[in-house]
């Protein structure tokens, strides 16, 4: 491959980093790996990786203050890599800025889906003027923006302009998992903070787009943290 | 003793009468000098009533002032008024005069009397309330039962002005201990004593208990007494002991509390150790499961793969034993902190069957919601572990084709779960034990897989939490069943 994308770890445990580089670099991607918060800081802005994969608890500063340090000047992926339980360090580092999350124990699978996502995303953004003519495909569901139509298996979808705007903000960060404050943010402004509207206005999407809404195939649940739309349907 | 007693009166009465006619003869000369100088008879009248008066502020009672009141008017009487040196009376208007000193030397007398009465009354109260506000304050800053009583027999020595004793016993080895406060000496000697002794000590001497029916801490001997002052005092030696009493309850459930704590202690310790052990397990089993997964696909021969994936499975299963570990540690310390906010059962169903489906190999797993959109307020995590853990538990004890069904009903104000499997069901024995911590159906136990039993402990640790229920049963057809309900308290909105 010509032209490999660039992987930064940053994390203490040597076996976590070992079997992460050992992946990554059978998927064709460059690794870079440190075991410092502070390291990791300076080889973000020296080497300019593609994505970040960042451990929350590392030994000379918090995860949380290397992602902020690094979002003063860069829009780079950063995936957060944290502990089961700890859904509200996930949540503040995707409020402040993170990408995405991966929970130990990951597999192998999962971490090349959200590498895969986290980049395309970085792309999006580069050449994202084009997007708003865009159609959402996925699945047998279709999001025309321009058009404002929801599709399913060819059929017209009729959805409520808060389940549409709901549904434009997934599909728009498809593969991303959002959480629920910044989309009730986006949708109902900063002072909403109940987010029970949210929960029903979801629950009917559900009801209109999947075929089983307790096992849903395109609107994924992170439970308390937030929602995430699929980008490939997963067929368990 | 009674004639010392009638001797200090006497004493008294003669001092009293003492005082009374030093006063009246000093009154006497001056009246005389003034009636020499020429100056009016009347002034004598003036100097008189105050006589009564200093008498009635220099004795005690109003019997001396009343006294001087008759002598005065007998002397003016006798002295001032014509025919001088009898009692006989010339001039109406003298009559008078008399009569008016009299009747205001003795009201002068008697109010001078209440007065003096009541202001020594007042001083007397303020004394006493210094001396149990002393007394209260010295005891509030003992600590320790024994420092209580250390400290009462010294206030009590004080006050009383005596010996007091305080005996206490000692809870641990029936053995008791003397508090011996001397009158005069501020040291207090503590002995161990036996009961023999305790009657020794006791016998010929008030003894007053410490401590109601239930909660005998010991008792307190003190002198009996007569003098009037004494008896005075020992009014107050109640409330003393109540006081007494109070502080040792105080001691006593600090103690106590003391004790709890440190067993707390114990306890949490243990906890942290477990769970910093799993904890600690927790990034290691990480990096080997995933390395175990990189070797599943790049390991060329098919027996390699094999082995790597048997590496795989036993480190999921034990980080699914770590996390539940770690979670019954948690539930154990009450730091379960649940973290409730209105979720809707079916993300929560969903999620929990994502989940699942990973572990369950060929079995099908059906959910079944109900059609409108149920909001509950729970720990949407804590939930998702207790179905997580009752599905791994259907898989566990079903055939690796067999179905295991998720369903959530509601009724009036309970939102119901089921997960019904058609496995092997529960055995009646274990029936009773199967939400114990480390329980293992028997069946189970000895095989690799069958876990420590933990899960459905936790289940019910977080069930309970939340307000709710577990149940367990048989299907008629075969296979268990778990129901579970959790309280509806916040609206379950629809639309």
């Amino acid at each position: 491959m010509e032209n490999k994308q660039t992987v930064l770890i940053v994390e203490d445990e040597a076996g976590i980093s070992g079997f992460i580089k050992a992946i990554l670099a059978a998927n064709n991607y460059d690794v870079l790996i440190t075991d410092k918060g502070a390291t990791g800081i300076s080889m973000a802005a020296s080497y300019c990786p593609d994505v970040i994969l960042l451990d929350m608890g590392l030994p000379d500063i918090d995860g949380m203050d290397v992602l902020k340090n690094i979002r003063q000047w860069s829009r780079i992926p950063v995936i957060i890599v944290s502990a089961r339980g700890h859904e509200r360090e996930k949540v503040e580092a995707l409020d402040a800025g993170a990408d995405d999350y991966l929970t130990k124990p990951f597999g192998t699978a999962e971490l090349l889906v959200r590498i895969r996502t986290a980049l395309r995303h970085s792309h999006d953004a580069q050449q994202s003027k084009n997007l708003l003519n865009d159609i959402f495909r996925v699945g047998t569901l279709e999001i025309n923006y321009e058009k404002r139509m929801v599709n399913l298996d060819g059929g017209e979808i009729h959805l409520t302009p808060i389940e549409y705007k709901i549904l434009v903000i997934l599909s728009r960060n498809a593969g991303k998992v959002l959480t629920h404050d910044y989309m009730m943010k986006e949708i109902w402004g900063p002072f909403e903070k109940d987010n029970q509207a949210l929960r029903v206005n979801m629950a009917n999407i559900r009801r209109k787009i999947e075929d089983n809404p307790a096992q849903p195939k395109y609107i994924l649940t992170e439970v308390a943290v937030g929602y995430r739309m699929v980008e490939e349907i997963q067929y368990a | 003793m009674i004639k010392q007693i009638i001797f200090r009166n006497l004493g008294s009465v003669f001092k009293q009468l003492l005082i009374l006619i030093s006063i009246f003869a000093s009154a006497s000369l001056i009246a005389f000098f003034i009636k020499n100088i020429g100056f009016p008879v009347i002034n004598a009248v003036v100097v008189y009533v105050l006589s009564v008066l200093l008498v009635a502020r220099f004795t005690r009672g109003y019997f001396y002032g009343i006294l001087a009141s008759f002598f005065c008017m007998a002397s003016y009487n006798f002295f001032f008024t014509q025919p001088y040196y009898t009692f006989n009376v010339y001039d109406k208007s003298d009559i008078i005069t008399i009569s008016v000193m009299l009747i205001a030397s003795i009201l002068i007398s008697t109010l001078t009397s209440k007065l003096l009465h009541a202001s020594k009354i007042a001083a007397d109260r303020e004394s006493q309330t210094n001396m149990l506000y002393l007394i209260t304050s010295s005891l509030a800053k003992a600590s320790g039962v024994s420092d209580v009583a250390a400290v009462s027999v010294q206030c009590l020595s004080n006050l009383l002005d005596t010996d007091v004793l305080c005996i206490m016993s000692v809870e641990s080895d029936n053995s008791m201990s003397l508090f011996q406060a001397r009158k005069g000496d501020r040291r207090i000697q503590i002995n161990e004593v036996d009961n023999k002794q305790v009657e020794e000590y006791s016998s010929g001497k008030k003894v007053i208990p410490i401590g109601d029916t239930n909660n005998q801490y010991g008792i307190i001997c003190i002198p009996i007494v007569s003098s009037q002052e004494s008896q005075e005092r020992e009014k107050l030696v109640p409330a003393i002991i109540m006081q007494i009493q109070s502080a040792m309850d105080r001691e006593k459930f600090s103690e106590e509390k003391k004790i709890v704590k440190i067993e707390m202690e114990h306890e949490k310790f243990r906890g942290n150790l477990l769970r910093a052990i799993s904890h600690d397990l927790r990034t290691p089993l990480a990096g080997i499961s995933g390395t175990a997964e990189v070797l599943m696909s790049n390991l060329e021969k098919e027996d390699d793969r094999n082995l790597a994936e048997g590496i795989f499975e036993e480190t999921n299963w034990l980080t699914q034993m770590v996390e539940n570990i770690l979670s019954l540690t948690k539930i154990e310390e009450g730091r379960l902190v649940l973290r409730k906010q209105p979720e809707a059962i079916e993300e929560v169903v969903g999620e929990a069957v994502k989940h699942a489906r990973k572990f369950a190999g060929q079995r099908e797993i059906i959910s079944d919601i109900p059609e409108d959109v149920l909001l509950l307020s729970m720990d949407g995590k804590l939930i998702l572990q207790v179905l997580i853990n009752l599905i791994d538990n259907a898989i566990k004890h079903t055939l690796p084709d067999g179905i295991i069904q998720i369903k959530v009903h509601t009724d009036k104000n309970r939102v119901w779960f089921r997960v019904a499997d058609n496995g092997s069901g529960i055995k009646p024995g274990d029936m009773p034990y199967l939400f114990d911590s480390f329980f293992v159906a028997q069946e189970n136990k000895g095989s690799s897989r069958s876990g420590i039993g933990l899960g459905l402990s936790i289940v019910r640790a977080i069930v309970q939490a939340h307000g709710g229920r577990i149940f367990a049963e048989n299907d008629k057809n075969g296979g268990a069943i778990f129901r579970f309900y959790l309280p509806v308290k916040e609206s379950a909105g629809d639309e």
